[in-house]
């Protein structure tokens, strides 16, 4: 028998939620009346009394003596006999199921519900959407992707180098590829005298600061290790604590997955933010770690915490922060950089991350690694990304540095050809940023749509791959005023949902200018600030302007000439010391960590 | 099984501190307690203020019920006696015997029917006393108590002549006497010099109920029992149209039926109209109202959120106390001769 429902708007002003409700009640086939939102209580409850309803669902927004009013229509409901044959639901924005069992309705609905829930609820489904922990799928970025070159003019240029590049690659060697290969010893080993032993050899590969560290636990300022009471204390915060009624960022299923940062320097208040943030709905986390962490050869073991910016990716603390995420959540380690890429993509493959961050031409011109170096190391980053198929993401934040746009995208198509050659996964990731060079050339003063769209456009018409806008988008748009920073970032993640990126990576409203740590509700600012955003553009599409077209053809043609320019060197490194990638003039200076460390085979 | 329901009169008016002191009172006693709750009591902080709320600390031995989902983070020992049928917005309904002494959320059957079926339930674990936690101003199950403990206080109002007189009016509803009519009916039933006419609705909302019923009085003696709800309009309906030579012994459920009108004083100025021409007011049940308790504190709404803050508490429990023959109490002090044994 088709179920009778009474939809009772016991709100003179807000009736629009019951109004929803009943219209997708009634599309569900529901026997429904709506009563009108004047009528008192006791004309509302002889209605009630009057017929055999299923369900009575009462809305109504709470306010001050709102409690004691719904309590006293419980009563008389009560009184009358009604709840002996109906079943009363309340609705309203601050309802949530203990409030409901105070109030003594049978069933409770918030703002975090959504109407397809009360439907289940009617039809005895009892899908709880808003239920404690959270419910998801963890997302993939590269699944839908082919990895063909559309632009084979590129993709022959892009070709070419990228097979020097490993041929450059594959007769060299470096200590951080020989201690990833010992590290990697060191973790599966069982036998403690075997272990001593492989240790010992890993140390004589290291700088003495590492092997302070990791012998006699000397560690570098502000390093100290994370104690069992801590641990315990963590895992005592994550066994009692459940995000409740956990929040979706996306409005449609092809909008973009949603990233943060993390890297405090503390791995527990990392991942207690983490755990704010995926109550959120955040989707995945990057873990940034300290800068020196770069310069040193080596990596320092055991659970660390770190007072400065940067959390350290030791093995411990990356398997930590893995372990204390939600299962669908991604985690993001970066190797972009620095004298031991290869062996931080083995530390996050074997303790599970789920991607990684590579990129051979900004990690030696922005962030200062030798490029001969970082060329060796890198494309056995990018072997062991594919190995444990992980896919990388390759920041384009030269850009930031006063690279131009143009030469920072040939430099990650590089990286992507690289990445497919040898069997990896890679993610383009264009900044939508308003970089020096922008500023300087004015390709954003009229408005911030056009050029940024530009580079996706580009993007797409040369390859087939996953992009990814960081890092963070709108950076150098965000002041320190929280609700610009918002805003900012708000107005970036609408234009990328609808030009359908993959992914993006957001800051918090105080992450711009923060002298100091991260705070939790500012991370919550912008994330709430993206969720709006999304909502308000749902499957829209931003209107660019025909300079958007010429900016695209423009993007690619100057793409070309880079390659061309760079196909001509003899391999990649000599082209990133030629400036073809970024030059002085741009202000990006090839890196001296590691220069002369390249040992041939 | 004696039975003793707490009501209050608006929500924080000190239902769960006065049950706190009634159990600790008998802590030491030789008796089998059991604590139910028609809502969700005893959590950390109010689900609509935020502010924080007094706990409940249960002693061992006790007998509790709370909802499953309760249970699911409580740090203390327990025995689950029953995993019963009743059902709240947060599962099913647990009876559990307690341990050890602790914090727990009291969470039981919320409706009048759960809650006689469930005196019958508690019978086999040999209960002497059954203390039923209201829930802001839900009172409508709690007709079926033994005896009631009123709370109220500044957060009902500010105002403490207006509660003294509220609660002189609570007062006088349950002075009304009882009448034993034999059985229980679902619907309205007159009798009067016609016989026995049955009315085949259950419930006075409105004028139109109300003529209806006055259309089917005759002059002389009527017996009018209304078995469900009697709301204030009707009242109102019989004092305008009674004729002078047409008398009623009204029959309502109990005093709670004309409490859940929201506004006693003026109910009863009704009632007592109705009384005073020559007309009669009578309960099927009623519990006793054993005592009063009243609280001080109130959430002052500032902005958007509260803050905590009090009124007089002596001259708030003078001035109520002064109305009332039923022994009042503030609810943390001297609670000497507030049980019924």
């Amino acid at each position: 028998m088709t179920k009778k429902i009474l939809c009772v708007p016991l709100d003179p002003v807000h009736d629009v939620g019951i109004k929803l409700i009943r219209n997708a009640l009634d599309k569900n086939g529901y026997d429904t009346t709506l009563l009108a939102p004047d009528l008192t209580m006791e004309a509302i409850v002889k209605y009630a009394v009057k017929d055999n309803y299923d369900y009575i669902l009462v809305s109504r927004t709470l306010g001050y003596g709102v409690a004691e009013l719904l309590a006293r229509f419980n009563d008389l409901l009560d009184a009358a006999g009604v709840r002996e044959k109906s079943k009363i639901v309340v609705g309203g924005k601050p309802i949530t199921p203990e409030l409901a069992a105070e109030l003594g309705f049978d069933k409770g609905f918030g703002a975090q519900s959504t109407v397809e829930e009360v439907v289940a609820y009617i039809g005895g489904k009892e899908i709880n959407f808003a239920q404690n922990g959270i419910q998801r799928e963890k997302g993939s970025i590269t699944k839908e992707y082919s990895y063909k070159f559309v632009n084979t003019e590129i993709g022959d240029l892009l070709s070419s180098i990228a097979d020097k590049l490993i041929k450059y690659a594959n007769v060299r060697t470096t200590d951080a590829i020989e201690r990833a290969k010992i590290k990697e010893e060191i973790i599966v080993e069982r036998d403690a005298e075997k272990r001593k032993v492989l240790s010992k050899k890993y140390a004589e590969l290291c700088d003495r600061v590492i092997v302070d560290a990791n012998e006699n636990k000397l560690y570098p300022k502000g390093v100290r290790y994370l104690g069992d009471n801590e641990l315990i204390e963590l895992k005592r915060f994550l066994n009692d604590n459940h995000a409740v009624l956990p929040a979706k960022i996306q409005h449609n299923s092809s909008q973009p997955l949603v990233f943060k940062f993390l890297g405090s320097g503390c791995p527990t208040m990392d991942i207690v933010h983490a755990k704010v943030c995926e109550r959120w709905g955040i989707d995945g986390f990057l873990i940034i770690n300290p800068s020196w962490e770069a310069r040193y050869e080596g990596l320092i073991d055991g659970y660390l915490t770190h007072e400065n910016d940067g959390t350290i990716t030791s093995f411990e603390n990356i398997k930590l922060m893995r372990e204390s995420l939600d299962p669908s959540t991604l985690l993001t380690v970066r190797a972009h950089r620095g004298l031991n890429t290869p062996e931080t993509i083995l530390l996050a493959g074997m303790a599970g991350a789920d991607l990684a961050k590579i990129n051979l031409v900004y990690g030696s011109l922005g962030a200062g690694t030798d490029p001969s170096r970082l060329a060796v190391d890198g494309v056995e980053a990018i072997k062991l990304a594919a190995r444990f198929n992980m896919p990388f993401d390759i920041p384009g934040n030269d850009e930031l540095s006063g690279v131009p746009a143009w030469k920072s995208l040939a430099g990650q198509l590089i990286n992507v050809m690289v990445g497919i050659k040898l069997g990896a996964k890679p993610i383009l990731k264009p900044l939508f940023c308003l970089g020096p060079h922008i500023v300087i050339n004015g390709q954003m003063n009229k408005n911030y749509v056009d050029f940024n769209s530009a580079k996706i456009k580009a993007l797409r018409s040369i390859v087939d791959c996953p992009i990814w806008p960081g890092e963070p988008i709108a950076f150098m748009t965000q002041s320190e005023e929280r609700v610009q920073s918002a805003n900012a970032t708000s107005y970036h993640a609408a234009l990328a949902a609808t030009l359908g990126v993959d992914a993006i990576t957001i800051a918090s409203t105080d992450e711009a200018y923060s002298r100091g740590p991260i705070c939790v509700t500012s991370r919550i600012d912008s994330i709430r600030a993206v969720s709006d955003a999304f909502k308000f553009v749902g499957n829209s599409k931003f209107q660019t302007t025909p300079e958007c077209d010429f900016y695209t053809e423009d993007l690619i043609s100057k793409i070309k000439d880079v390659l061309t320019a760079v196909n001509e060197k003899a391999d990649l490194p000599e082209a990133i010391n030629a400036g073809l990638l970024g030059n002085e003039e741009d202000g990006a200076y090839p890196g001296k960590f590691g220069k002369d460390t390249v040992k041939m085979k | 099984m004696i039975t003793i329901g707490i009501v209050g009169t608006w929500k924080n008016t000190g239902k769960t501190t006065t049950l706190s002191h009634l159990l600790r009172k008998l802590a030491t006693n030789k008796v089998r307690i059991a604590v139910t709750g028609i809502g969700y009591d005893g959590e950390e902080i109010d689900n609509i203020t935020a502010l924080p709320k007094p706990r409940l600390l249960i002693d061992r031995d006790t007998i509790v019920t709370t909802s499953e989902k309760c249970l699911e983070n409580v740090d203390l020992f327990y025995k689950i006696l029953d995993k019963t049928n009743y059902k709240t917005a947060l599962g099913n309904v647990d009876i559990i015997e307690m341990f050890s002494s602790g914090m727990i959320v009291v969470a039981g059957p919320n409706k009048k029917s759960s809650l006689q079926s469930f005196f019958f339930d508690l019978e086999k674990y040999g209960v002497d006393v059954l203390f039923i936690d209201g829930s802001l101003n839900r009172m409508a199950p709690l007709s079926i108590a033994d005896y009631i403990i009123f709370a109220t206080g500044a957060s009902r109002s500010q105002e403490i002549n207006f509660l003294a007189e509220e609660m002189a009016s609570i007062e006088y509803l349950f002075s009304l006497p009882l009448v034993d009519i034999g059985i229980d009916f679902n619907s309205i039933q007159i009798k009067n010099s016609k016989g026995i006419i049955d009315l085949a609705f259950s419930s006075v909302f409105d004028s139109e109920d109300a003529g209806i019923v006055l259309g089917n009085l005759t002059a002389g003696y009527n017996q009018v029992i209304i078995p469900k709800i009697i709301a204030d309009e009707c009242l109102d309906y019989f004092n305008a149209h009674l004729s002078e030579n047409t008398k009623v012994c009204l029959v309502v459920e109990s005093p709670i039926a004309f409490l859940l009108s929201g506004n006693p004083i003026q109910t009863v100025n009704k009632v007592k109209d109705f009384i005073a021409k020559g007309n009669e007011v009578k309960y099927l049940r009623s519990p006793k109202l054993q005592a009063v308790t009243v609280n001080p504190f109130y959430p002052k709404p500032i902005d958007h959120y509260y803050i905590t803050d009090y009124v007089d508490k002596d001259l708030l429990l003078n001035s109520v106390q002064n109305k009332l023959k039923t022994k009042v109490f503030n609810i943390k002090e001297n609670y000497s001769d507030i049980l019924p044994f």
